[in-house]
This record gives C-alpha cells, structure tokens and sequence, in this order.
C-alpha cells in the first residue's frame, strides 16, 4: 500500500511537473511575442526547443523520482538560458523567468513545507509588495502566484486520485471474502462512502446494475428493488467497444414505482459476453461533479463489469451441476417409488401362499374346491403382476436411463489431467511435495493426450484420494509417469491391513463383483467407471503398501485421434 | 352384516384376499364397499361403517391422502367404530405423528396378509 502510494507521489510529481514545464514554455511564449516582438522564425525555434525541453523532462521524469530533480534543475537552467538568448535583456521579466524553474522545483519537489511555500510566498509577496505601494511589481509576482495554483491543483488532484486507490484496493480485497461473494452488491455501500468523503466529495444516492441480454434485467444494486421497468428500452445506444464505454444521461428506469431524471447509466460491454449497464441515482449535481461522477466510476464499473461477468459464469456451470443432480435425484426417486410398487403387485403372491397353506389343512371338500377356485383367480392376477413388476424392473436397469454412466470419453491433455488430480490432492489437504511426475523429453503437457470421462475420472479421483486422506497409515505418494504407449498413476499408500482384508483380491475377482459390490461400494464403483471408460484399473499390496494403478493409453497431437 | 369402507386405490391387488376371506370365514357377511378417491367418500355416513381400512397413498386425483382422510375423520367424525391403515411403508407410526395424526391406529403393511385381514374382522 505504502509502495502504491509512493508511486502515486511519483506520478503526480511527474503530472504536475509536466503542466509547470508547459505552463514555462507558454509564459516564455508570452514574453517573447509580447515584449520583444521577435520574428515567426524565431518563435518556431522557439517553440521546436520547448517541444524538445517538455520531452526529455518527460523521458527524465521516467528515470526516477531522485534522478528527476536534479536532471529536470539542469534541464530547466538550459531552456532558461536559451530563452535569455533569444530575449536578448535582462528585465525583472527574464528575472522572473529565471527565477520560475528554482521556485517550481521547490514547490514540487517531496519537501513536507513545499505546498505551503507554493501558495504562501507569492500572496505574502503580493500582500506586501500592494501595502508598500510598489504596484509594478505585482505582475512579476503573479506568474508564481499561477505556479502555486498549479502546486495546489496537483495537491487536489493526488489526493482524489488516492481515493480511487483506495476504493480500488477495497474492491480488490472485497470479493475474497466468502460471504461478499454471495452478497456482491454491499461493495456499493463502501464506493458511494468512499465517494462522499472529502477532498471533492461526490454524493449518490444509489447504484444499480442491469444486465443487458436480449433485453435488460436487474443483476443487483445497493438497494432493493421490488418493481422496476424502463420506459423505452429502444432509446439505449449500441453496445460500446470491449473495455470501451458509454454514459446516458436521464435513464428512463422506473425503480419500485418511482421515476427519477437523475439516472444516469454506464454501459460496459464484455469481450464474448453481454453488456452491464450501472445506473447511478446522484440527484442533481452540477457540471463538475458530473465530470468527476463519470470519470471516477468508469473505472470502478468497468471492474465490476467483469467480476459481475465471473460470478454470472459460475452460476451458470452451478445451475448445470444442480440440472445434473436433479437428474440422478429423478432417478434414486423413481427405484423408490418402484420399491412402493413391488409391494403392492406382491399382495397376490402373498395371498396365494395363504390359501395354500389353508387348503393343505382343510378337510372339507366343498371349501376346498372354493380354495382352489381362488387359487385359480389368483393366479391369472399374479401373473399380471408379474409382468408389471417385471418391466418396471428392466426401466430401472437399462442403463441409458441410469445416471451414473460414463461409457463417453473425451480427449484431455496431460495438464488438464494432472490439473484435475492436483485439485482433487489439495481438496482432501494432501502434501504436494508426495507427488513425483516423471514425462518424457519432448512433452510440454499440451501435446500429450488421454481419453476418459470428466465425471467419471473426478469420482474415480475423488473416491480414491479420499480414501487415502481418511486410512492411509505411514506415507502416501503418487507418481504420474509418461512411458511411450501410456499415462500411468500410480496412487500408493500405507495402510492397516487387518482391517482391509479381503479388500484387493474383491477388486480383481470378476467372479465375485456382484457379491462384492454389497460390501465395497466404492471399489465398485472404481472399477465400474474404468471399465465403462475403458481405462485398465488395477489394485495391489504389499505387506506395507496398498497400490492403485491406473493405466491410459497416451495419445500425442501429430497422431490421429478420435473420441470414443 | 358388517359394513366395511375399503379407501383404496389399487383395490384389484387385494381383492381377491379381501373376498376370500369374506367367503371363506365369514360367510359372506362383510359388505364391502370400495372407493379409490376421497372425493368418493359420504364422510356424513361414514360413522355407519364398522370397518375403515384407509390406503396411505391412494389415486393421484384423490383430493386428500390417507393422512389427509384420517385427519378429516379424527376432527369431524370422532365416533368412527374402527379404523385400519394400509400401507407399505414400515415407519407409518413416526410418520403419522409427524403429519399430525393423533390417534394410534391399527396398521397392516403390504403385501397384505389374509391372515391379518381375518383376525381384524374377528375383533
């Protein structure tokens, strides 16, 4: 912060001395024409060297802030005694010419009485020199005088300008706290704090932000809104240029049924998306504060505009994994509203098991004939159950429908790869330094390629790397090694082995899987979703260790590829 | 003649048992009558049955549930003889209270038993 304001000191040094050094050149412009009426040629020297003058102050300027001063003293003593050349006397006019870069210098230079003596110098010497009576010297004093106002301008100027640094650091610093992200619109509160605050106060009532895709909606905005229309949206100008913007005056926006004049919009348009428009509620202010309202929120909006852009994103890819999760919540609902279903199309099974058990005790002939005509009846209803039980069961079974199927692959580079591993590592809080990767010479990451299912590959990863975190006993690694057919992972951890038995031979006994698939759900699924990806999977211990091999066969860019 | 409200939906699964046990063991003597709306019951008679067995789940266009009817019943037909819930869910207890059902009431789980169905009528 202390660095940001340092340079800021440094550009305004070098913002204010520009204008002083442009302001010398003019006022020696102004003698020159004036009191010494030289010709044109003269004057195009003139102003060629003044030109040369302002641009190696500018060049200077860039080398420093402790080079600046004594170079620009040197600089300014040259173009001094240039311009004594070419007025050819010595007057209290060139005095006072030769005197200005010496008083400049000191009114800009880092000195902590420099401002004062910018100001307080000429109106002392001015008070004095008019109560003496010495009246003719009052307009050699003024040309300091305007050298104050400039000091003091600058002084101004740096000061609104740390304001803007200021609310620029709070809205860098705002959005990494977890519950700014979620209420984004309270930073309006500390940009319209900020702005009321002195030196030249800016007083708004309110802002608010619309997104404009195909038409325009409320995205947020520092108080609430209930009801809101525009009035005509047709009088809204084109989109402006990318980082480009563009400022309406008398927004025609009706807010909770109330219509101000005072709306003024800044429209900000983002590169392959759509157009913000922050409307600011400021009442009626005059010219300048308007100016000053426009040039500091552009490039507050223009910010936002883009976080607001980020965050509209991510809700987005959020909304596609809500859509997603719908889906499988569809279909855990739809086996449980089978399970109600069975029981009911059992009532017959069940009821036929009664009439058995009844006919096989009962000695009367004529009850057990009517026994059997229910069995009968019976029967011809379980059958009919039977056949609904039995296409309900094959909906739920046909695995188009089932959520969880990740049979199709796509091609990811080795980074995104190890970018998906490294994010599901540091979830689960594990240590960076146990991953090795071992790659071929010539691999940069992106021309080597692997097929596999985004989702199926994060719940492999996820189960996997989990499990790690939650049982691993000693160390754990993992080592990713680039041979030239395959990408292999190679996860190994160490592990109590009293408590795992059985748990490697269930993963590789195809015999067994359906049995096992009771007792080891996520090893179960592992090896589903590899198979379903086609990706060889492979579980082994030690005495110490217990492994897990993944295998995918490597594809580099100048082979044909194709997705599965 | 006992008269028996049977408010289910899905009343061709059971009926063979209901009738069964109608003919078989109480010589037909239980009138049945079956409904698989709510908006099919005449609640102002509905104290004149000697048994109601109640489906928790009933019809999709039924205007109330099981739960729905049981409270009906609990707060304007407090008189009712006898009242049997049907339904396959295990935890209809809990459930019950939860939905603010006051009265503890007899259940009988599906796949319904005949050997249930028998022992209620002989109470």
């Amino acid at each position: 912060m202390i660095g940001k304001l340092y340079a800021l000191s440094e550009t305004r040094g070098h913002f204010i001395a520009q204008i002083f050094r442009v302001y010398m050149g003019l006022y020696g412009l102004g003698l020159l024409a004036i009191y010494q009426n030289i010709c044109l040629t003269m004057l195009a020297i003139y102003l060629l060297v003044c030109c040369v003058y302002i641009f190696l102050s500018f060049k200077v300027m860039a080398l420093g802030v402790k080079t600046l001063q004594w170079s620009s003293l040197i600089a300014d003593t040259l173009f001094v005694d240039f311009f004594a050349y070419l007025y050819g006397c010595f007057d209290t006019y060139s005095l006072t010419f030769a005197l200005l870069p010496i008083f400049g210098n000191v009114c800009l230079s880092d000195l902590h009485f420099s401002k004062y003596i910018a100001i307080t110098v000429p109106v002392s010497l001015y008070i004095i020199l008019s109560l003496v009576g010495y009246v003719g010297f009052i307009s050699l004093i003024s040309p300091f005088l305007i050298v104050g106002i400039i000091v003091l301008f600058g002084e101004v100027h740096a000061k609104f300008q740390s304001k803007i640094l200021l609310i620029s650091e709070r809205m860098d610093s705002f959005f990494t706290s977890k519950e700014n992200l979620l209420n984004s619109y309270r930073i309006y509160d500390d940009i319209i704090h900020a702005l009321r605050c002195k030196p030249l106060p800016i007083s708004i009532n309110a802002i608010y932000c619309f997104l404009n895709i195909d038409r325009l909606y409320l995205y947020n905005g520092s108080e609430y809104v209930w009801s809101y229309r525009f009035e005509n949206e047709n009088t809204f100008h084109d989109e402006p240029s990318v980082d480009g913007i563009i400022v309406q005056k008398n927004i025609p926006l009706v807010l909770n049924d109330q219509r101000k004049n005072t709306f003024r919009g800044y429209n900000i348009s983002i590169e392959n998306g759509p157009t913000y428009m922050f409307v600011v509620d400021a009442g009626n202010v005059g010219v300048v504060t308007r100016l000053l309202m426009d040039i500091t929120l552009q490039t507050f909006f223009k910010k936002l505009a883009k976080l607001y852009e980020s965050e509209r994103l991510q809700r987005n890819l959020e909304s596609d994994r809500m859509t997603s999760l719908s889906e499988k919540a569809n279909y855990v609902n739809a086996a449980v509203s089978s399970m109600h279903f069975m029981r009911n199309k059992l009532s017959p099974m069940k009821t036929l098991f009664s009439i058995i058990d009844d006919l096989k005790s009962e000695t009367d002939e004529d009850r057990k004939a009517k026994m059997q005509e229910y069995i009968y009846r019976d029967i011809d209803k379980m059958r009919d159950s039977f056949n609904l039980m039995i296409n309900r069961a094959n909906l739920l079974l046909d695995k188009s429908d089932t959520p969880f199927v990740y049979k199709t692959t796509q091609k990811f580079t080795l980074k995104e790869l190890f970018t998906e591993i490294r994010r599901s590592w540091q979830d689960y809080r594990l240590e960076e330094s146990t991953i090795n990767i071992d790659l071929q010479k010539n691999t940069v990451g992106d021309n080597c390629n692997v097929f596999y299912n985004r989702e199926g590959m994060g719940l492999v990863l996820d189960n996997w790397i989990s499990n790690i975190s939650k049982y691993h006993v000693g160390s754990y690694s993992l080592e990713l090694v680039e041979n030239e057919q395959n990408v292999i992972l190679k996860f190994a951890n160490g592990y109590d082995s009293s408590k795992s038995i059985g748990f490697v031979g269930c993963y590789s006994n195809d015999d067994r899987a359906e049995i096992n698939k009771n007792r080891w759900h996520g090893l179960a699924n592992i090896k589903d979703f590899l198979d379903q990806m086609n990706i060889q999977g492979e579980i082994s211990n030690d005495k110490d260790n217990i492994y897990l091999t993944i295998t995918l066969t490597k594809i580099v860019d100048d082979e044909e590829g194709a997705d599965n | 003649m006992k008269k028996v409200l049977i408010i289910e939906d899905e009343y061709q699964e059971v009926r063979i048992a209901f009738e069964y046990v109608n003919e078989m063991y109480f010589s037909s003597e239980l009138d049945y009558m079956v409904v698989a709306k709510s908006q099919e019951i005449s609640f102002c008679e509905i104290e004149n049955y000697d048994f109601i067995f109640v489906d928790i789940k009933l019809a999709k266009r039924t205007n109330l549930d099981g739960y729905g009817i049981l409270r009906e019943i609990e707060k304007n037909y407090p008189n009712v003889k006898r009242l049997i819930v049907l339904t396959g869910n295990n935890k209809i207890k809990e459930t019950m209270k939860e939905r603010g059902i006051k009265k503890e009431y007899q259940v009988i789980t599906k796949p319904i038993d005949i050997n249930d169905l028998r022992e209620v009528f002989k109470e």
